[in-house]
């Protein structure tokens, strides 16, 4: 195949990016530093290779432990869930969170074939033994919310507090996009489950 | 809130359309099939993002074209603001002035319509379904937010009807949607009541007004009672409880506000099973003028689309509806095969549409 169109072809594939913007991109692409392309090719090429997810919390990271699990200086005493290890990063933006994470990997959807055991749930309750208290942030919509009020009954025999981010974030918002200030709220005015 | 201007392009036959709406009201008149009432649902399309009669987008898009584009000028007493809606197979997308807003709330706060078809006779004489639905049209057009409460109740219906149907549906997973519906469906039941209770006393008015005959009742009858938003969760959490395991046997959600009914009534009797068709038109027209007039009522000022307006009541009547329509200060676009309709309305455009094209009277 002729490498522009293969290059296009590709692009193409990425979320959000069409045919127009992919053909954009190969030609900004061909017109730059030999460096700069190399570099881009080598982070693609390296990225799935030495990438893994960390055993404990289930982020996607290049260590495992991921550096968050590895710090010591994070509260140990706390868990934040969140469905999406993109997810971490704006939980962690608010800087009001300085305990540690668990990432589900989705949310409860019968209707995508999603259930519990699909998720990286047991091993959350297992976690939880150990901390003493657990902050649900899955996205406000109507499987978020289910899997929070999954998450709550689930933890209960542990008798660990169980909380929900409350509604700053506007419905509908997926966490990852939510702004820094209404997520600091969000924590701030968490409600227990 | 005013219209200033409608274009449409390759709106279902409208394939190049741009005309003044500045007027208390609009008319469009023409011979059958000409595109009156495309001209009336490219309108409401650009408040709501749909048309009224189409259920695809694809229908709305003129044959042979792939996309459409609908755009107009809105004055809010205050301020003009350009929407615009572009069409595609599968999609839409609307824009205040240029520019995608951040939330869908703020594109349907800047240009509301109230659309009543001779069609919207089925809401009184249909299944509770239509009524329903006329309910959860009438709550969105009221408060945007409403549309997050029906899409919470609706979500949480689909995603237990999903589990329902799975070989050996998880319990706990199902416990947990339960309560999500609970909580949505109560909700849900709540507002509408509320709705309904605004809507009472405007109904009673408006049909008085254009019928003058019998006496009418507007009544939303929830499965969840009429306590307040707590006790028709507490209400719901014990049905859904109760029949569990009917559910499971039957693999389908069985009771709730999804059963729900607006009752209307004649005479103390049900509208659906004893109207006759004059009084089925009157108490539908009622239910939408109804709308319009609390809307009044909360300061809101949506636009009135009325479609077809001779065939739907006699002469008499209409002349009564032309004089409750101008004493409610609202905008009014009117489509109709008789151009003398409004009669001698001061304050009226009237446009004669002939293959898709409207030409000023
Ligand atoms: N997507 C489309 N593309 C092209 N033409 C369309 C499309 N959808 C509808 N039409 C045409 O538009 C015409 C109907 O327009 P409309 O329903 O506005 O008529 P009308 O003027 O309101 O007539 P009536 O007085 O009978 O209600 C029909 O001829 C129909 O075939
Ligand atoms: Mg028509
Ligand atoms: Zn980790």
């Amino acid at each position: 195949m002729d490498p522009i169109r293969r290059c296009v072809t590709q692009l193409s594939r990425l979320p959000g990016i069409g045919e127009k913007t992919a053909q954009r991109l190969t030609w900004w692409l061909l017109r730059a530093p030999d460096d700069l392309v190399r570099e881009l090719a080598e982070s693609l090429a390296e990225l799935k290779a030495a990438v893994k997810e960390c055993s404990q919390c289930h982020t996607i990271a290049a260590a495992d432990p991921c550096p968050i699990c590895a710090d010591a200086r994070r509260d140990r005493a706390m868990i934040c869930v969140v469905e999406r290890p993109q997810d971490i990063s704006a939980v962690e933006r608010s800087g009001e969170y300085h305990g540690l994470y668990h990432v589900l990997h989705g949310a409860i959807s019968p209707l995508d074939g999603v259930g519990p055991e699909q998720l990286r749930l047991r091993s959350l309750i297992q976690r939880a033994g150990e901390v003493t208290e657990v902050i649900v942030a899955t996205d406000p919509d109507v499987e978020g919310d289910a899997t929070a009020l999954y998450i709550a009954r689930a933890l209960k025999p542990a008798g660990v507090k169980v909380s929900r981010l409350a509604h700053g974030v506007a419905v509908g918002t997926e966490i990852e996009y939510a702004d820094r200030v209404s997520l600091m709220r969000a924590l701030e005015n968490r409600r227990v489950l | 809130m005013r219209l200033l201007t409608l274009c449409a392009q390759d709106f279902r036959n409208l394939e190049r359309v741009e005309v003044s709406t500045d007027a208390r009201f609009v008319m469009f008149t023409g011979e059958n099939a000409q595109g009156k009432t495309n001209l009336l649902e490219a309108v409401h399309t650009l408040a709501a993002l749909k048309g009224f009669r189409a259920r695809r987008n694809r229908e709305l898009l003129r044959h042979g074209q792939d996309a459409a584009k609908v755009s107009g000028l809105v004055f809010d007493g205050e301020s003009r603001r350009q929407l615009s809606v572009e069409l595609s197979p599968t999609g839409r997308k609307g824009r205040v002035d240029g520019k995608s807003p951040a939330q869908l709330e703020e594109y349907f706060a800047s240009l509301r319509a109230v659309v009543f078809t001779p069609e919207d006779v089925a809401i009184v004489r249909e299944g509770p379904e239509l009524r329903r639905r006329f309910l959860d049209r009438a709550a969105f057009t009221a408060r945007a937010g409403f549309l997050e409460i029906a899409q919470a109740f609706r979500g949480a219906m689909e995603q237990k009807s999903a589990l329902l149907r799975q070989e050996r549906p998880d319990r706990l997973s199902l416990e947990v949607f339960n309560e999500r519906l609970a909580i949505a469906g109560a909700r849900l039941s709540a507002r509408r009541d509320r709705l309904v209770a605004e809507l009472h006393e405007p109904f009673l008015q408006m049909h008085g007004a254009i019928s003058g005959r019998g006496k009418v009742g507007l009544r939303y009858v929830s499965r969840l009672g009429d306590g307040d938003e707590a006790a028709r969760a507490e209400r719901f959490r014990s049905l859904l409880g109760e029949n569990l395991n009917a559910e499971l046997e039957r693999r389908a959600p069985l009771d709730g506000p999804q059963r729900d009914e607006l009752e209307l009534t004649l005479d103390g009797r049900s509208a659906r099973t004893w109207g006759s068709q004059g009084q089925v038109r009157s108490l539908a027209l009622a239910l939408k003028l109804a709308e319009l007039s609390a809307a009044r009522r909360r300061g809101a000022r949506p636009l009135f689309l009325l479609d077809d307006l001779s065939s739907e009541l006699d002469r008499l009547r209409t002349g009564r509806l032309v004089d409750l329509l101008a004493s409610l200060d609202l905008q009014v676009l009117v489509t109709s095969t008789d151009p003398n309709v409004l009669g001698d309305q001061p304050e009226q455009l009237r446009y004669a549409v002939e293959a898709g094209v409207p030409r000023l009277l």
